[in-house]
């Protein structure tokens, strides 16, 4: 009796501790499942625009990009710009780009910021390092601890060994079966 | 005192001058030893850069270029003095490790060699992003979200052109084409590569070039192309259209992958499936194969990093 309410007892704290990660590793990884649909750690917005630029590559100045950026409320962002390519410019900003192709008055405006607390929550979840890495193996290692306590607490027939055991299986099925189609 | 003729007078200070002149030496001569100590030191690294791939067959073409190239690069010029592979992601080493591993060794420049097919977000964002010598606000958030480490380095940074400029693509692609040829007149090329959504157009133009080069130099007068990476989903349609299309007016269509190195997924799964699902195995002809392994683009990549060390150093005596 002692052993299973010391076992209750490490079960409720650590679950207690570990309770809000639990839900924010839960929520970043239903959006990282997702990847295909959507960013989950970015906005990342990007609208056509006019762009009035000369199509020779050596004529664009400073000027002409600053300008063009006057309309987006970007002119205060400009940093530099550049030619990937024989065909395009790219003016860089602050917090996004100006894609132009040259000679058709053709622009993308691109511009990115993080998504609040996926950001933050996916770049915990997704790479840790440091500090973080080793305390992110003891998390898991609590989630196991948690998992084996939590099945072993109720004696009896609402127990592992009663109807416990027949739910653990059919926990187990699922991703076995999933494993064999993959 | 004896009087000294003013002739006399002349012709001494000439000689003296002369003396003068041969002890100090040429002044053009001094300029020359001046900047031939700054060459010497300067260190060069050679660094060639590729996309990165979970394949070891992928990878292990990339560093066999590295292999192929490295004595004749080091021979090439006293001032490299080492040359690494590095990959952009996936798999170590990166290029941040490789570029900490310059400024370790005291390399005061380095010459990256990316060796990506033509322009994309990787060779003019990401790449230049991650050494530090561009700030893309995308790729620089992209970057660290996935896990890439950016690295300023303390040496200087000089970028090669990219694969798509040489005929030695043009080549690769005509003589893998001609290998699987049998008879021209009644074959369609399908060029499958990997595409890019941002450079979409650089892309496509650069496919047509080739297609028009297999025009020129062989007799296939029929090509299309399609894409096979992100930009379609990793999907087998576009190729399976592409292969379709050259097959309505061809008797036989030949496949060819646009692709830097073998990678299972795409020219096994992505492209090898496409072609399996078109359903006709007498009528395509595929190899998995990729744009390496290539002897010309190893002098390519032996001639690129000279060229770009005269254009950094000025001309410089090779050994």
């Amino acid at each position: 009796m002692k052993f299973r309410k010391t076992i209750i007892t490490l079960h409720r704290d650590i679950g207690y501790f570990f309770a809000g990660m639990i839900v924010l590793y839960a929520i970043s990884g239903i959006a990282v499942n997702h990847i295909d649909d959507w960013n989950p750690s970015f906005i990342i917005q990007r609208k056509q625009i006019d762009l009035d630029l000369p199509s020779d590559p050596s004529a664009i100045t400073r000027e002409h990009v600053v300008k063009n950026l006057r309309p987006l409320g970007e002119e205060g962002n400009y940093k530099s710009f550049d030619f990937p390519s024989s065909l395009r410019v790219k003016i860089y900003l602050e917090d996004g780009s100006v894609t132009g192709i040259l000679g058709t008055g053709v622009g993308e405006y691109e511009t990115i910021r993080r998504r609040p607390i996926f950001f933050e929550a996916n770049s915990l979840h997704i790479h840790p390092k440091g500090w973080w890495l080793l305390y992110s193996d003891i998390f898991a290692g609590a989630l196991i601890f948690i998992t084996i306590t939590g099945v072993c607490i109720l004696p009896g027939r609402n127990g592992l060994a009663g109807r416990g055991k027949w739910l653990v299986a059919a926990g187990v099925v699922l991703p076995l079966l999933a494993a064999i189609q993959l | 005192m004896s009087r000294v003729s003013f002739p006399a007078l002349l012709l001494f200070s000439l000689v003296v001058l002369a003396i003068i002149s041969l002890t100090l030496g040429d002044p053009k001569e001094e300029v020359r030893a001046e900047s031939s100590a700054t060459s010497t030191s300067q260190k060069f690294g050679v660094l060639l850069v590729s996309h990165g791939s979970r394949s070891d067959r992928w990878r292990k073409m990339l560093r066999d270029v590295e292999v192929a190239t490295r004595d004749r690069i080091l021979a090439s010029n006293d001032a490299i003095v080492v040359t690494k592979t590095a990959f952009m992601e996936y798999t170590e080493p990166s290029i941040a490790t490789r570029m900490k591993e310059f400024d370790a060794a005291g390399i005061s420049d380095v010459i990256v060699v990316p060796l990506l097919l033509t322009v994309s977000s990787h060779s003019f964002d990401d790449i230049p992003t991650i050494m530090g010598q561009r700030r893309d606000a995308v790729a620089l958030e992209t970057l660290k979200s996935e896990g890439i480490e950016i690295y300023h380095s303390k040496a200087r940074v000089h970028f090669t052109p990219l694969l798509d400029f040489p005929a030695m693509l043009k080549d690769n692609v005509v003589r893998r084409v001609e290998g699987l040829s049998k008879d021209p007149k009644n074959e369609g090329a399908v060029l499958v590569a990997y595409g890019s959504q941002a450079y979409d157009a650089e892309w496509r133009l650069l496919l047509n070039r080739l297609g028009d080069v297999l025009r020129s130099k062989s007799q296939i007068m029929a090509s299309e192309f399609s894409w096979c990476g992100h930009i379609v989903d990793y999907e087998t349609k576009p190729t399976e259209d592409a292969i379709k299309e050259v097959l309505k007016t061809k008797e036989t269509a030949i496949v060819i992958p646009i692709l830097v190195a073998v990678d299972e997924m795409f020219q096994h799964k992505i492209i090898g499936g496409a072609v399996e699902n078109v359903g006709q195995p007498g009528r395509i002809r595929y190899l998995p194969d990729a744009i390496l392994p290539d002897r010309s683009l190893n002098d390519w990549v032996v001639e690129i990093v000279n060229e770009t060390l005269v254009k950094v150093t000025g001309p410089v005596e090779s050994r």
